[in-house]
């Protein structure tokens, strides 16, 4: 394999999966941060999870619906929190200590109740 | 020794696991409208099945990346939503019938309330999918679907025309008595190849292949596997379309299914025979149950990013099990209404050909990509049968809503 | 503060009006992170092509071009403006 000299941000790292420290899967790049500098320049600044990024990826009404019905959550991952990108993209930190598994402990919390979970 | 058991539990389970209640219904109907002349459908669509059960296999084996994953990194966002909405409502409506189909079957051992055993078999099926492991479960509904091999006996007990039947499998178009019956036989087609190329098989396969941690090693396995086991598996669906042609067509009988499947092995082997095929119909319909109720959930948490697997238990994977306990229980409302089991998958049927070019495309377009696949990426011959059917499977959705019209659900 | 959904697919049109093609990817040089750490990327060319619907599908491989962001005039609502003289 060519070692790449460059990454393609929308092809290598939009809609990509992440994977925490313990490599256990905590969302998608559902959106990227960008910012623009005067006279055209751009960087990258923080990956974007959460059903809000998502929603503002949807045209018109079904933006307004996902929004209404998933609500309006969004977790900003710094960009330096990003460790290893292969297929996946490998962040530094625990989900829990980035804020990123908050609906999963909320469901954890229901399904623990139940024997055999 | 312990891959050469392996290969032979896969091909068992993926022969047993083939007939669902979508492939019963429409093979024992073409039989009996058409007799052996659909015989080439099967043959078209287990060809088509395996093409890109293997290539599913193959990438799940080779990437470690569920299909899901690379639809929404390859097709984007809003393409990928939209396919794993179409491929959800195709489960939703295959499962509903599924447990439709497995409450027809018990009332007809024990005369008690449907709805009574519809409660009864979402029970059986959550209590099933919560505490077994994926391979047990995988494993015994597939070795029990098994029992549908009573069906083969019968095919061939009853004495069909075999120089006939063979002819059958050659692409033909029968002599039909009028050009209302040969757009029936059309929809016939369209519907039987729809139902043996339903998405989930694909998908639920390679997800299966992710649970059981497959490596490029396991490459050849996975194609043993679909080749052998859904050639097998075909072959149930071809003695359902010869029992149908020769106990219903003679008579002009429409079969009332699935109920009615049962009276072939009845009239060859009696008592014996109802039993095993009320079983072997109970373990293949709810295998494809809880096949299609676990593939929502993979597609609903590969998509979106969340741990997704039986083999994280429901404790590590908490949103994933409430995807497919919800879908069960919705499947079961939807089924409660008291709509007809077998109307549902005629509908999931013919609207899962229309998106299957859309579910389709990216299996193809990723197991034939080198930068995914390396050396493992298709061969020509792969490209060329998986184009060929991408093209026969997008005429056949362009023609499914006409049909399913003009011919009102086949009934001419 | 943008997202990278907002300006992903924009047209890429020169100063005069003249049609490139549509944004298909931002290149950042430097290779992918394997263990090093940096706080941002700087986007460093914008590439380009003709994006058809049969490239969308992957059915057509996409003639991919770039152009370095120092010719990047203006990222707009609706296009990116870039200097006239073409880069490869």
């Amino acid at each position: 394999m060519n070692q790449q000299e460059y990454l393609d941000i929308a092809r290598q790292v939009l809609d990509r999966q992440l994977i925490d420290s313990n490599n256990i899967p905590c969302g998608k790049a559902d959106d990227l941060e960008v910012e623009c500098g005067p006279g055209g320049r751009l960087k990258m600044t923080a990956i974007l999870v959460g059903p809000d990024a998502r929603a503002r990826r949807l045209p018109g009404l079904l933006r307004t619906l996902a929004r209404r019905f998933l609500g309006d959550k969004v977790v900003r991952v710094p960009w330096g929190e990003v460790s290893v990108i292969t297929s996946q993209i490998k962040l530094k930190s625990r989900a829990s200590e980035l804020g990123l598994d908050g609906a999963e402990r909320r469901a954890a919390r229901l399904i623990r109740q139940i024997p055999g979970a | 020794m312990k891959k050469a058991l392996e290969i032979f539990l896969g091909i068992l389970t993926a022969m047993g696991g083939f007939v669902e209640i979508g492939e019963l219904v429409f093979s024992i109907n073409a039989g009996a409208k058409f007799g052996y002349s659909l015989l080439w459908v099967v043959a078209l669509g287990t060809i088509g099945i395996i093409i890109y059960g293997e290539m599913a296999g193959r990438i799940a084996a080779v990437t470690g990346q569920p299909v899901f994953y690379l639809i929404r990194e390859r097709a984007g966002f809003v393409v990928g939503l939209g396919t794993l909405v179409a491929a959800n409502l195709v489960n939703l409506l295959t499962c509903a019938a599924e447990i439709g189909g497995v409450a027809i079957l018990l009332k007809l051992a024990l005369n008690w309330p449907y709805r009574v055993f519809i409660l009864l078999g979402l029970i059986f099926f959550l209590l099933v999918m919560w505490f077994l492991p994926f391979q047990w479960i995988e494993r015994t509904f597939g070795l029990l679907g098994l029992l549908m091999v009573v069906f083969m006996l019968t095919a061939i007990l009853l004495k069909p025309d075999w120089p006939q039947a063979a002819a059958g499998f050659i692409p033909n178009v029968p002599a039909l008595e009028s050009p209302k019956e040969y757009l029936v036989y059309a929809y016939f087609a369209v519907a039987l190849m729809s139902s043996i190329m339903l998405p989930y098989e694909t998908y639920f396969y390679a997800s299966g292949g992710i649970e059981d941690h497959w490596t490029p090693s396991d490459v050849p396995l996975n194609r043993i596997i679909v080749t052998v086991g859904f050639v097998l598996g075909s072959l149930l669906a071809v003695a359902l379309i010869i029992m149908g042609a020769r106990l219903f067509l003679p008579n002009h009988i429409e079969p009332q299914l699935p109920g009615s499947a049962a009276l072939g092995p009845v009239i060859v082997f009696g008592k014996w025979g109802l039993a095993l095929a009320l079983l072997g119909m109970f373990f293949a319909f709810g295998g494809a149950a809880i096949e299609t109720c676990l593939s929502a959930a993979y597609n609903l948490a590969q998509f979106v990013g969340w741990p997704w697997g039986k083999f994280r238990k429901p404790g590590g994977a908490p949103r994933f099990a409430l995807a497919w306990i919800t879908m069960l229980i919705l499947a079961g409302l939807l089924i409660t209404t008291g709509v007809d089991p077998v109307s549902v998958v005629e509908y999931s049927i013919i609207f899962s050909v229309i998106i299957l070019p859309l579910t389709y495309l990216p299996i193809l377009l990723v197991a034939a990509d080198r930068t995914c696949m390396g050396a493992f990426a298709n061969r020509w011959w792969a490209n060329t049968l998986g184009w060929f059917y991408l093209i026969i499977l997008t005429i056949a959705g362009l023609c499914a809503i006409p049909l399913l019209i003009i011919t009102h659900g086949g009934k001419g | 503060m943008k997202r990278l959904s907002e300006i992903l697919y924009l047209k890429v049109v020169t100063e005069d009006g003249k049609f490139l093609g549509h944004a298909i990817d931002f290149r950042s040089a430097g290779e992918p992170e394997h263990g090093d750490s940096r706080d941002e990327r700087a986007v460093d060319e914008i590439v380009y092509a003709r994006f058809g619907m049969l490239e969308r599908l992957g059915l057509r491989k996409a003639e991919e071009k770039t152009i370095p962001m120092n010719s990047v005039r203006a990222i707009e609502e609706d296009r990116i403006v870039v200097a006239d003289a073409e880069a490869g």
